[in-house]
């Protein structure tokens, strides 16, 4: 194994791979950066070119964009306050705040050191579990989906700031907007109102961009001035955000495992990995009450863990040909067609293609960083220009992303609707995090609450993973308040 | 304000030119790849053959859903050999996705009659929409011209070869559940004609995501069986993942060597007329049409640029390395087989409005 | 301020109604998580409006915020109507001639009116954009960009 992850690494690194894996992370840092165009389209739009390139030249094009969206998207959420893509939403409420304060080198730097570290570690996971994938996917299926689901649910009460009862106000709009269109289990329409548009239910790029981006943009207009509030700051360097991330390891370890797992589990999708990460992160750095004020902890945590994702994603694409994303799909889809048939083939005579996707997700993860790195300093000094230039151009670009999520014009229409419901919701203190979150799990939570009643009824409970979520998410509910039980007993004392 | 009375009477004359900017150039521009003005040419176009027409022009091909799926693939996998062989500036695929292929479907069926915009037809979910007339369903694909058959699409019956079921005849008789996505598509369309034929007892779970999520499922074990293309599931079934029981198509299926026919299981009238039903929907698999109108000429040189294509033998190499099956049919034959498969039995009828 | 907090959460609490009476329309399936969800949300709701119109009720009686008439209404919101109007007159301009043109249009008038910039500055920023989605993304990249219902 180990001789043969030398020599794949070897044929890896000649010239024609790096030249196609240099042309790659640029292409995915660039268009991850453009709002709404990350994710999914940077595959899509580099497959014309894969056919007619060798299969290693292939392989490495591909992977090096795919493995560094998260990373060009964490700059606008960190910037602007606009998310890249859906896996960079959880960054926004950290690294925006960060950049207003005068700190976005620092913010970049650390999530360009976090991205780095979480997609070797994602990396490492693939290879490590490829050989044992099997057990591992097949132990989720409906009930622990839904009960994994039901732990995010949970990480509500992390995002929804100051006043708990707005955000589960918010939490529970976002689930029933969740369900507008067809539902899945009977067929019937819900909430459509005889449109086609909403067949298919709200789509995540214009909500999000709505919620986050528009929103933002307008209320930049109204107050003026430039994003960073007051004076930059000295400190501001990506050198301190760095070494951030060394201070932290261990939580970006932890969160780039985190991210792996979900990126594992097909059919869980791995947007909401970067959520689960950024409440485990504030939870477990003690910061919980500081959240969404710009601390170091909001970023790594999430950054880490959508760059580690895509390497718990391969897992299944690779060994089953069953993607767990969007973004797999089309991945899956490419790697047909340039000859490479996942399942026992990828892991038996083929295996240093598999090996070869790994050196280049490592690769390219840390090139894409060293590629951003030096451009920091002028990046951040976009927070100092007058908003009054930007926000029309940033508000542009959103549209021209969100009309990408199915070419019609409801996307935009629903884009300013969320735009405006996310500006009073900033405004009025409601979390806006919240109904993201909410919106994205509501589905999943209603789909694998009736596949997992149809299948197997109450007998659920009886699961082995079932049983420990569950006592994972009695923990995180009650945890806190036995926890400052105990302490306060302590004090007493 | 005086002042700006200066600076708005620039800006006013400059809004009047960007307006007339706005006005004309668009004309020019929304369509750029198009070589010289069209204008003039289609005032004649008795004296221009359908090669001349395509040469240069960028063509549309309509995927109706969204990219990484099986459509999407066989697509990808024919748009440069198309390009080539159309002498088009280029073959664009496009994911129209909603409503199970119904909405990418629609603007397909409404585009101009030009010929610039085919689009792949996922039969096994259209046809049944069309002749329930189900709500949001615009085209009829009786009228849309036929341009070539890229693959049959053989739907297979799969089971965990770990499971209690290993043949057919065990699968009529036990009780057992069936994977499905939604109540529309291939996943679902299948299972309610095979229980409507043969009087299974098997219910089906609605609700999982994709066909991935299908054969998860079977291969978990948390259901039975699960229903779908073949093309899909033949990865899984040379990884021994999944095991196929049996196969609906018109034709034999040389990538399934001793998987049964159902044909030859239905013994009533009804069930075989069921049967015979899917699997011309079957046969007629992934094909591609263009828009209803467009002159015969240019339907025909679209169909011999596809015949060639999907004779090219490095397409064929291609497709037979990415498991992905090849066997064309021109559209005089395609439509005699699509024509066939609109008449679907009362019996599959009542069955799928009863969801 | 306090009007406007409450008129929000009242409107919100008028969707989750809605949302909740559409779904017992529903199959019992398909109604199931609607209500689950809903009727708690519309029992927050109706709390949550309870709360800080009580809440603002006591900070009235202390005179911390005093009620305001229309014209500081006006002082306070009129910004704010503004912009979104901007941003609804963007979403029309798109929609009747696409992305590209609209948002042009859009750009150019939001630098010259909204943010003052000069003439000729507005005019090369606009040009430099629309350049830059047209050949980067429509051209090189082959985007497709709202091509809007007139055009």
């Amino acid at each position: 194994m180990l001789e043969m992850l030398g020599t794949s690494l070897v044929s890896a690194l000649t010239p024609p791979q790096i030249i196609y894996m240099i042309i790659g992370v640029l292409f995915g840092v660039v268009m991850g950066f453009i709002p709404g165009i990350g994710g999914v389209f940077v595959l899509v739009m580099l497959l014309p070119f894969v056919f007619n390139l060798s299969t290693e030249a292939a392989i490495a094009l591909l992977i090096s964009a795919h493995a560094v969206v998260a990373t060009g998207g964490s700059i606008s959420a960190i910037l602007f306050g606009v998310p890249g893509s859906p896996v960079n939403a959880a960054t926004v409420f950290d690294g925006y705040p960060m950049s207003q304060k005068g700190q976005a080198g620092r913010a970049i730097g650390v999530a360009l050191g976090s991205s780095t570290l979480g997609g070797i570690i994602g990396a490492i996971v693939l290879l490590m579990l490829i050989p044992v994938v099997r057990p591992i996917v097949m132990s989720f299926g409906p009930a622990e989906m839904l009960f994994l689901a039901l732990t995010g649910v949970s990480m509500i009460s992390v995002l929804s700031g100051s006043n708990p009862i707005k955000g589960a106000i918010a939490g529970m709009f976002g689930i029933l907007i969740s369900l507008v269109g067809e539902d899945w289990v009977t067929g019937a329409m819900r909430y459509t109102f005889n449109s086609l548009y909403l067949w298919d239910g709200l789509k995540m790029l214009p909500v999000l961009l709505g919620l986050f981006a528009v929103s933002e943009m307008v209320h930049l207009c109204i107050t003026g001035g430039a994003i960073a509030k007051g004076r930059v700051k000295i400190e501001d360097s990506p050198i301190t955000g760095l070494l951030d991330v060394v201070k932290n390891w261990w939580l970006v370890v932890k969160c780039a495992v985190i991210g792996a797992v979900i990126g594992i589990i097909p059919g869980l999708g791995g947007d909401i990995a970067n959520f689960i990460a950024y409440g485990y992160a504030g939870q477990s750095s003690g910061n919980k009450n500081n959240m969404g004020t710009g601390v170091v902890q909001g970023v790594l945590g999430p950054e880490s863990a959508n760059n580690a994702k895509e390497g718990g994603a391969l897992v299944p694409t690779l060994a089953f040909g069953i993607p767990g994303s969007a973004g797999m799909a089309v991945l899956l889809g490419a790697l047909t067609i340039i000859g490479l048939i996942p399942g026992r083939d990828l892991l038996g005579p083929q295996l240093s293609s598999v090996i070869l996707i790994i050196a280049m997700l490592v690769i390219s993860n840390i090139f894409g960083a060293a590629l951003i790195l030096p451009f920091v300093k002028y990046l951040a000094r976009i927070t100092t220009v007058n908003v009054t230039i930007l926000a029309p151009i940033v508000l542009i670009i959103t549209m021209i992303g969100a009309f990408n999520a199915s070419r019609s014009f409801g996307d935009i229409v629903t884009l300013l609707i969320f735009g405006f419901i996310g500006y009073e919701m900033k405004k009025l203190g409601y979390s806006r995090p919240a109904l993201i979150l909410g919106f994205i799990l509501g589905v999943i939570i209603e789909r694998n609450m009736w596949l997992s009643y149809n299948l197997y009824g109450i007998e659920m409970m009886k699961r082995p993973v079932v049983l420990i979520l569950t006592m994972l998410l009695l923990l995180i509910f009650f945890g806190p308040v036995i926890k400052s039980k105990m302490a306060h007993k302590k004090g007493v004392i | 304000m005086f002042r700006y009375s200066k600076k708005i009477r620039n800006t006013c004359f400059l809004m009047v030119v960007l307006l007339i900017i706005i006005a004309f150039l668009p004309i020019g521009c929304s369509k750029p790849a198009d070589q010289p003005a069209p204008a003039n040419q289609t005032q004649e176009p008795a004296k221009e053959t359908a090669a001349d027409f395509y040469k240069g022009k960028t063509v549309t091909f309509i995927v109706p859903f969204n990219p990484g799926g099986g459509f999407d693939t066989y697509a990808r996998l024919v748009a440069p050999y198309l390009e080539a062989e159309l002498g088009a500036k280029s073959v664009v695929v496009e994911n129209i996705p909603g409503g199970g292929s119904i909405i990418g479907t629609n603007k397909f069926y409404t585009s101009d009659p030009d010929g610039l915009t085919i689009c792949i037809i996922n039969l096994i979910g259209t046809i049944p929409s069309q002749v329930l007339n189900e709500e949001g369903v615009e085209f009829d694909l009786k009228n849309v011209e036929w341009v070539a058959r890229i693959a049959s699409d053989p739907q297979v019956l799969v089971v965990s070869p770990e499971g209690k079921i290993q043949a057919f005849e065990d699968f009529l008789t036990a009780n057992t559940t069936i994977s499905s996505t939604s109540t529309t598509g291939s996943t679902y369309v299948n299972p309610v004609a095979m229980i409507a034929a043969f009087e299974l007892q098997s219910k089906i779970v609605t609700g999982f995501e994709g066909s991935s999520g299908t054969d998860l499922a079977v291969m978990r074990g948390d259901v039975d069986a699960t229903m779908g293309s073949m093309s899909s599931k033949l990865s899984a079934i040379a990884n021994g993942d999944l095991k196929p029981i049996v196969v609906i198509n018109e034709e034999e299926v040389p990538e399934l060597p001793g998987v049964p026919n159902a044909k030859p299981f239905a013994k009533s009238n009804e069930a075989k007329q069921i049967i015979n039903a899917i699997s011309s929907i079957a046969a007629a698999g992934r094909s591609i049409a263009t828009s209803p109108g467009v002159p015969q000429e240019r339907v025909e040189f679209l169909s011999d640029a596809f015949m060639k294509v999907l004779n090219n033998p490095e397409l064929l190499d291609k497709a037979a390395k990415a498991d992905m099956p090849i066997n064309p049919l021109a559209g005089d034959e395609l439509k005699k087989l699509i024509d066939t498969s609109f008449q679907l039995p009362e019996e599959l009828i009542k069955a799928l409005e009863a969801k | 301020m306090g009007k406007e907090k409450n008129i929000f959460a009242i409107v919100l609490l008028l969707i989750l109604i809605i949302m909740v009476l559409l779904a017992f329309g529903f199959n019992k399936f398909a109604a199931f998580m609607p209500l689950v969800i809903g009727i708690p949300a519309v029992i927050l709701a109706a709390v949550n409006i309870f709360v800080e119109f009580k809440h603002d009720k006591e900070a009235e009686q202390k005179g911390l915020e005093k009620t305001s008439s229309k014209f500081s209404w006006w002082v306070a919101h009129g910004d704010e109507l503004l912009i979104w109007f901007w941003v609804l007159g963007l979403v029309i301009l798109v929609g009747m001639i696409g992305v590209l043109w609209g948002g042009g249009t859009f750009l150019f008038l939001f630098l010259l009116f909204k943010s003052k910039q000069k003439l000729h500055i507005s005019l090369l920023i606009t040009i430099i954009f629309m350049l830059a989605i047209y050949t980067f993304l429509f051209n090189v990249l082959s985007l497709k960009l709202y091509p809007g219902i007139l055009l």
